[in-house]
């Protein structure tokens, strides 16, 4: 056996004693990236945006016949962060179904809270840590493109007299990719630590997604298209926010609604993590 | 220093009584942890890691007081689970490095001593496979690796021979023993009291959440009183009962043979008496030795 070889010494080095939660957000998201599928999903998502974007605008300008103005400065409209913003949530919500959904699951599934718990770690320390590893690995589709993006188009326009108008939008821009990002993250979170199976959150997460968006379906074809309708759904909900702090649209509902409905949907799945996180006693 | 120091320690799962005030001052070395299913070895485990606050009573473990300083005393443990618990797409040194880090040890350190410790339990070859290919042997030097990453002063290892055959056995167990020889304390818990035996020093024995024994292996072992195995034709059972009834405290069942205690007011001669008086024929009586096994059923038969 190697055991006798070796000149094992005693580590007698400093041990921090706070700072856990940076360690395993670290590894949840070095973890998640260590899948091909992780990898795979991530580059088609980041590959289908700009090109999604670069056709329909050369589609516009094409159809208008403007090709030639292409590169001319044109008073910036919300709409297209709009649009963004939407395919952010939807690209987010693809990322999560491939990667994501087990980041409490698998640790209840493989007890790997036997390991955490051995170790001078408290349970806000896994709380808030297993939360931001997801949430870094979301913003990869969501905050890192709206800065990317963001970025580009206020330099596109810093020599014109709109730079003001578009650094609001990529600032409002921004705002809303972290609330996209972190209520997602919180909502995967919940879902993840009701049980052990991955699958059984990924089907839940679909159903999370699908099924508030088809009854949204129903109530604006009941209610011949009320703005109101949108306030079914979590997508909608973003939609109804994004509209009325990018565009001059305003909404015929109640607004605040759109923030309660998210907030409260973000406010139970940290709630369902917690809970379950606090029951554990982490050695078996 | 004292390795714990549990004065009255009570623990309670709702009406259910998991401790019932242990007292324990345990001092320096390797100490064995033995109880039957539900004893309350994990409780106490769990207690001691300071994952589970105590009913009542007060407790310190290597000098720091729990529940106050459970921080602490995790930097100071180390603890290798009996489940597995890996994240199976992990490698070796990933899992290990990652137990480091959450100890506290910066990243490059933790690095470096994952190396370190995984050629130690000798794993230094397979560090780059993935936990999910490991063997039995395998995953439990792992799990032990991670226990000693952060240079532990004492590891809880929870039946570390689980599972091995022979040959990984009688390795781990050696592992165990050049562990202790560097100057790690240890508590061993397990089922498999011949473990017990080769590597500890004392022995912390529970049963139904009550301290039965501490004390020296040795000296529990022969405890101080004389023991002698008979045999009977048939009649162990019966006899067992004859003795119990006249007096002799432990009479505890080995195998096709009886091992009976005698008590400082009796002898040699009064097993055979009472042989003779019940008609019981005797096939085998010579001196014998009490064996960890037999002092635990014998312990916890007397409770």
């Amino acid at each position: 056996m190697a055991i006798h070889d070796q000149n094992y010494v005693r580590y007698e080095g400093h041990l921090r004693e706070k700072g856990a939660w940076w360690v395993i957000a670290r590894t949840t998201m070095r973890t998640f990236l260590s899948f091909l599928r992780t990898k795979l999903v991530l580059l088609g998502l980041w590959i289908s945006g700009p090109l999604v974007a670069a056709v329909l605008v050369l589609v516009e300008y094409a159809a208008r016949g403007q090709i030639g103005q292409f590169t001319e400065v044109e008073a910036p409209g919300g709409g297209t962060i709009v649009f963004f913003l939407q395919m952010q949530a939807f690209s987010l919500a693809i990322l999560f179904l491939a990667q994501g959904c087990g980041v409490i699951s698998e640790d209840l599934r493989f007890r790997t809270f036997q390991l955490y718990f051995s170790k001078p770690l408290s349970r806000t320390d896994y709380a808030v840590g297993k939360l931001l590893g997801l949430f870094m690995l979301g913003s990869l589709v969501t905050i890192f493109p709206t800065i990317l993006v963001g970025g580009l188009r206020m330099a596109f326009y810093v020599q014109s007299e709109f730079f003001k108008t578009v650094a609001e939008q990529v600032g409002i821009g921004l705002g809303m990719s972290l609330l996209i990002t972190v209520v997602m993250t919180a909502v995967v979170a919940g879902l993840s630590s009701l049980t052990s199976r991955t699958g059984y959150v990924i089907l839940s997460w679909i159903g999370v997604l699908m099924v508030p968006l088809i009854l949204s379906g129903i109530v604006a074809i009941a209610t011949s298209g009320a703005d109101w309708s949108h306030l079914w759904s979590i997508t909608g909900c973003f939609y109804v926010i994004c509209q009325n702090l990018l565009t001059e649209e305003t909404f015929d509902g109640p607004l605040w609604a759109a923030w309660v409905v998210l907030g409260t949907i973000a406010a139970l799945g940290v709630a369902s993590m917690v809970g379950r996180i606090n029951k554990l006693e982490g050695v078996a | 220093m004292l390795l714990f120091d549990l004065e009255n320690v009570h623990k309670h799962y709702g009406d259910f009584h998991a401790l019932k005030g242990v007292t324990l001052r345990v001092p320096e070395g390797s100490v064995g942890l033995l109880g039957p299913n539900g004893a309350g070895k994990s409780t106490l485990i769990k207690t001691l890691l300071g994952l589970l606050s105590m009913s009542s009573g007060s407790a310190e473990v290597l000098g720091c007081r729990l529940p106050g300083e459970a921080t602490k005393v995790r930097q100071l443990i180390g603890y290798m689970p009996e489940n597995d618990c890996y994240l199976p797409y992990m490698n070796a040194i990933q899992y290990v490095t990652f137990g480091g880090e959450l100890a506290g040890m910066p990243k490059a350190e933790a690095f470096r001593r994952a190396h370190e410790v995984l050629y130690y339990v000798g794993l230094g070859e397979a560090r780059y496979r993935k936990l999910s290919g490991f063997s039995t042997g395998m995953k439990q030097r792992v799990k032990l690796a991670q226990a000693l990453v952060q240079g532990p002063k004492l590891v809880f290892l929870d039946e570390p021979t689980n599972g091995l055959d022979p040959k990984g056995r009688d390795e781990m167990l050696s592992l165990i023993e050049d562990v202790k020889s560097r100057g790690v304390n240890i508590v061993l818990s397990s089922h498999l009291l011949p473990d017990v035996e080769r590597v500890c020093e004392s022995v912390i024995m529970l049963n139904q959440g009550a301290l039965v024994h501490y004390g020296d292996i040795e000296e529990l072992k022969t405890g101080g009183d004389e023991i002698v195995e008979v045999e009977t034709k048939d009649q162990n059972d019966t006899f067992e009962k004859v003795l119990l009834d006249i007096g002799f405290k432990t009479v505890v069942q080995d195998g096709l043979r009886l091992k009976i205690t005698l008590p400082k007011n009796k002898s040699r001669d009064d097993v055979l008496r009472a042989a003779v008086e019940n008609d019981i024929q005797i096939r085998h009586f010579m001196p014998g030795e009490l064996t960890l096994e037999s002092a635990f059923l014998g312990l916890i038969g007397e409770q």
